[in-house]
């Protein structure tokens, strides 16, 4: 759906972004990720037609957004990380507006308003002033207004920006709803809890350069890695222990945690040398053992199998949430242009 | 033309009234009070005083309030046009629509243009007014205002709002900020067209040492719109009329131009 092959923007003493290259496809929910200043609202705005690019292609949807601008506003939906609005217009002239601008039909505009009013959740202020909805009904206005002309390809610059808790929630289930309905997405944001539980690809960037892009949990392991697993166990923990200990050929150092008895690192034993078990958290005779997974992917059951053959009595087995903030301070330097 | 979703956008900001409705009325009765209270006492002036020559003067009094409001107001309706739609940040989305460069511009322009139209369009009947009692009192043609004075002012004051509104645009277009926008139309409008054109052209007299013809003569004055304003409510041979009409050509000329260039120069892509 979206191509990216070498952009690249220029300015007098600045390179902005570097030699960028990524590919989307469609329904992806890409979450572009970076500290201030690292070029992701620059990226944005150049698949936005907004800025024009110093090098490189982007295309979208087999449109060229260099040769033919025009077309791409018409398949692209964009949300700037800061807006404003107009004065004296009510939400419903507000998004009547836009919906001409787009050039929809007359007949069809009261509908189209009355759908993403409905999709928003701001049909209850369909006839109020646009300047005395609150911040987080002005963002759902400005997401409607971006949806008005059913765009395939959505660009969201920061759409959860200085809104409360709620509000934000309310934004990451529109977007996984808009993800349902077959949209592919570029999400910038820094609140990167959130952008684990709605973006299935990440992107991090850092002084104009792409560091890392791609799924997010093979992002994280390739990171880490490893891949992490936490094993319930409800009784015999050094049992459980040694048989991991003995899996060296899949299972490798794990992250420490408190509470925790270090398994001994035999210099005798040098294939174990690089593997270390920790234990979470021990509840009697049982605990959670964290281990990091270096085998094959989707055979990570055959840890499972030999615990379980074994005869030890697994209550969970299962990986946890993708820390997205680990990845990203492990990636980036911290660096600002 | 009202097919432009700018062009209705900017008359909707324009005209809205957002008050109660007592308060619309009130507002509107107020206009009506302030114009008729106006038309009457001038209306009496020249019924007291039957002269051809007092309707003449009414006359240059009604038409040069319009003028000068006009020459004030032009400049600086429409230099906010589009910095502000960058400084409140509505110009992205703006621009990131479908909508051509042309109906951008034009319908900015038009909605913009509307306090102009209105100023003339209230002054109008009062100025007919004047005009046919200058004629029906008699007297010699010298006083009298023909069908062709009325013509020609309000062209002249038509072709002046259209400059001076199309430069303020012109000016928001170029510049970044609304304040510097302002600026530039009232200097240009002040500045350069009122007293730049003469004060160059009474150098070059100085210079030429000028016999007295020259000053009118200099092609300069012909964009002069206090010269111009002369010229439409006087007497001007042809060779004075010759040069208004270069001048309201060239102020159309130049608005036009302003124009296309804003529409040519808008580019694909919203910034470099």
């Amino acid at each position: 759906m979206i191509e990216i092959k070498h952009l690249r923007k220029e300015y007098k003493e600045l390179v902005a972004v570097k030699d960028l290259c990524l590919e989307l496809d469609k329904g992806d929910i890409f979450g572009f990720i970076g500290p201030n200043g690292a070029g992701k609202t620059t990226t944005i705005k150049m698949i936005a037609t907004l800025l024009m690019p110093s090098a490189g292609t982007v295309i979208v949807d087999g449109i060229d957004v260099v040769r033919n601008p025009e077309q791409i506003r018409s398949i692209v939906g964009y949300m700037p990380d800061f807006f404003g609005v107009y004065d004296d217009i009510k939400v419903w002239e507000y998004l009547d507006f836009f919906a001409a601008a787009y050039r929809i039909p007359k007949g069809q505009r009261p509908q189209i308003i009355d759908d993403v009013l409905a999709l928003t959740d701001l049909t209850i202020k369909k006839d109020s002033y646009v300047e005395s909805l609150s911040r987080g009904m002005k963002q759902r206005l400005c997401l409607a207004k971006t949806l008005v002309h059913d765009p395939k390809v959505m660009l969201l610059d920061e759409p959860a920006s200085g809104l409360d808790p709620r509000a934000r929630i309310e934004i990451r289930e529109l977007l996984l709803e808009l993800q349902s309905m077959g949209k592919t997405i570029i999400v910038s944001s820094h609140i990167l809890p959130e952008m684990e539980e709605f973006c299935n690809k990440i992107g991090i960037i850092e002084r104009g350069e792409l560091i890392v892009a791609g799924d997010v949990n093979t992002i994280a392991r390739q990171v880490r890695g490893q891949h992490t697993i936490e094993i319930g166990v409800i009784e015999e923990m050094e049992r459980a222990e040694a048989i991991l200990l003995g899996m060296t050929d899949v299972l490798r150092e794990v992250k420490v945690t408190t509470g925790m008895r270090e398994a001994p690192n035999s210099p005798d034993e040098p294939h174990r040398r690089a593997m270390t078990l920790q234990r979470v958290e021990r509840s009697g005779r049982g605990g959670v053992i964290q281990i990091g997974y270096v085998g094959v992917i989707d055979e990570e059951y055959k840890v499972l199998a030999a615990l379980v053959q074994a005869g030890i009595k697994v209550r969970s087995f299962n990986a946890p949430e993708t820390d997205l903030e680990d990845v990203f301070l492990r990636v980036t330097k911290g660096q600002v242009a | 033309m009202f097919g432009n979703p700018v062009l209705r956008k900017e008359l909707l900001l324009r005209m809205r009234f957002r008050q109660g409705k007592a308060a619309q009325i009130a507002a509107l009765l107020g206009i009506v009070f302030l114009v008729g209270i106006f038309h009457y006492y001038v209306l009496a002036w020249m019924l007291n005083d039957r002269n051809g020559f007092t309707g003449r003067g009414v006359w240059y009094i009604v038409i040069g309030l319009q003028y000068i409001l006009i020459c004030m107001i032009a400049p600086v309706v429409t230099a906010n046009a589009i910095t502000q739609e960058k400084e409140q940040q509505t110009w992205e989305m703006l621009v990131f629509t479908r909508l051509l460069p042309k109906q951008i511009i034009v319908g900015k322009l038009i909605a913009r243009l509307m306090p102009i139209a209105l100023i003339i369009l209230l002054g109008m009947p009062l100025a007919v007014i004047c005009a046919l009692y200058s004629r029906q009192i008699g007297g010699q043609s010298a006083e009298l205002v023909s069908l062709g004075h009325f013509f020609a002012v309000y062209f002249l004051m038509a072709a002046t709002g259209f400059f001076l509104a199309t430069f303020g645009l012109f000016a928001s277009w170029l510049l970044k900020r609304t304040l510097y926008a302002i600026m530039a139309s009232y200097t240009f409008a002040v500045g350069v067209l009122l007293l730049g054109t003469t004060l160059v052209t009474g150098m070059i007299s100085t210079l030429v040492g000028d016999n007295g013809n020259f000053f009118l003569k200099c092609p300069l004055m012909w964009f002069n719109p206090a010269v111009l304003m002369t010229w439409a409510v006087g007497t001007p041979n042809a060779s004075e009329q010759l040069s208004m009409f270069v001048g309201i050509a060239g102020y159309i000329g130049l608005s036009l131009l302003m124009i296309w260039r804003m529409i040519a120069g808008f580019r694909r892509f919203a910034y470099q």
